[in-house]
């Protein structure tokens, strides 16, 4: 099955839009609530990813966020931005993360993503690279893209597998925001490197079509997007039924049947 | 009813929390003995490595009185995940000893094909198949979605007149059992959407 994934950005209080990791405020939490009904936009989506890219990252009070925005959909929610620990990692677990996302951890102290991995299953870590293509060179970026890595791209991918990863997220930094489509040329460099690991793609996407291009590919497990303002109304569920009518393997769900059984057992207890 | 959701650490309790408040349940969070004995249902949510899992409930001397609440008590139980995983015997992902209050081995989900084989971990919406629509499984279709991230399962189970579910990977793996008033769920009902939504409100009505 094929995935659409949705990702918040969170920057000290505020959702962010971001375009070639250059930043934009939209909204904090409350007008996000306020603008969203997320458990019904949740319904086009297989996960959300909520990562926090402010430059001093106090995880307890990211935790907040993810604790409020997880309860209200019904479907995987991944955490991320300056976990280095088992703890920070708890930290998330609790506040209802379903998995977390790391980024320069790998690049940083890759034996710590083991150990993490080790406690919580490999399943729970999901990496994530940034990179950029230069006359055909990938480049791969940390610390929110502003810092380039020494190592070569195969070389950090290799790291990225064998210290721990449940599944890599690849984010291009030049299609970050342009809503001008994905970067197919990645894809190719993929294909070869036949990664072992879900592989999920984002930066780019404008149009339903763009994912359908990506999608299609067989190497290419999911498509992440994080245009806040794409995240309104019906627009993932019209994604969903135009990349199903093309074919794409997603799964589907029955509205109707969430909306029988909310409130079901209508708080009859007696604790 | 009163739902137990048993809190040994390192599952990921809020979620499957706000599923049931969805739901119009409300559910005690608790690692204590007590709650179980006066709980009607308990479920047990999991994330986390075999081992690590095995050992927190372990340090907290809740894997006896699991095996009492269900056994004696005969009280509805569900395993999810991780969960579900340390109903069995034992695993191939750690070195500790399971509940063995079902006859099975937790397998790894690689196998050798090769090329067209599918990735492990098992990320994301798969179906499930196989199972009489009965119990935990009522009104659910054939072939319905469920969302999993997994790289261990139940490849067999060694009972007979179990309720059991399927789900195609390499090769076929359990996803769900149901036996008498002990479930065991390898997708996670709380991030599954309307099908995950029934099987948990089928669940809470198993008396």
């Amino acid at each position: 099955m094929k995935r659409i994934i949705f990702s918040l950005l969170y920057d000290n209080e505020y959702f962010i839009l971001s375009r070639n990791f250059k930043r934009q405020k939209i909204g904090d939490l409350n007008w996000l609530l306020k603008n969203y009904d997320l458990p019904k936009v949740s319904l086009g989506l297989d996960e959300l990813i909520i990562i926090n890219v402010s430059k001093n990252k106090d995880i307890n009070k990211f935790s907040k966020v993810i604790e409020i925005i997880s309860q209200k959909v019904l479907i995987p929610v991944v955490g991320g931005g300056g976990v280095k620990s088992i703890e920070d990692a708890h930290t998330l677990l609790k506040a209802g993360a379903d998995k977390i996302l790391l980024n320069s951890l790998f690049n940083n102290d890759p034996e710590k993503c083991l150990e993490i991995a080790n406690y919580f299953g490999k399943q729970f870590i999901v990496a994530c690279l940034d990179y950029k293509i230069v006359d055909e060179i990938i480049y791969v970026y940390k610390n929110d893209a502003m810092q380039k890595c020494a190592e070569k791209f195969s070389s950090i991918i290799r790291i990225i597998e064998k210290f721990g990863a449940g599944e890599i997220i690849f984010q291009s930094i030049d299609r970050d925001g342009t809503g001008n489509g994905m970067d197919v040329k990645i894809i190719e460099v993929l294909n070869r490197l036949n990664l072992n690991l879900p592989v999920i793609l984002k930066g780019g996407i404008g149009q339903k079509k763009h994912a359908f291009e990506v999608l299609r590919n067989t190497n290419i497990n999911a498509i992440c997007t994080s245009n806040i303002l794409n995240f309104i109304g019906e627009t993932f569920i019209d994604m969903r039924k135009y990349l199903i009518s093309e074919n794409i393997n997603l799964a589907s769900w029955s509205q109707n049947d969430i909306n029988i059984l909310r409130n079901k057992f209508n708080n009859n207890i007696d604790l | 009813m009163r739902v137990l959701i048993l809190d040994i650490g390192i599952g990921n309790i809020k979620s499957l929390l706000s599923c049931l408040n969805f739901l119009g349940v409300n559910s005690l969070v608790s690692s204590k003995k007590e709650d179980m004995k006066i709980s009607s249902h308990i479920i047990l949510p999991g994330v986390g490595s075999y081992d690590s899992f095995l050992l927190n409930l372990k340090k907290r001397n809740l894997a006896n009185e699991i095996i009492i609440q269900v056994k004696e008590c005969k009280k509805p139980f569900l395993g999810i995940c991780a969960g579900m995983q340390i109903l069995g015997n034992i695993s191939l992902e750690g070195s500790e000893k399971g509940l063995g209050l079902i006859d099975s081995d937790v397998t790894n989900l690689k196998n050798p094909i090769g090329a067209l084989c599918q990735k492990v971990p098992n990320v994301g919406f798969r179906e499930i198949y196989g199972f009489n629509k009965i119990g935990i499984f009522k009104n659910i279709l054939d072939n319905a979605f469920f969302y999993f991230t997994h790289s261990f399962a139940f490849s067999k189970i060694s009972e007979n007149n179990l309720n059991l579910a399927y789900t195609k990977h390499n090769l076929p793996f359990i996803s769900a059992f149901q036996k008498n008033n002990l479930c065991g769920v390898q997708f996670h009902p709380e991030k599954s959407q309307s099908n995950g939504l029934k099987i948990l409100s089928n669940f809470l009505e198993l008396k």
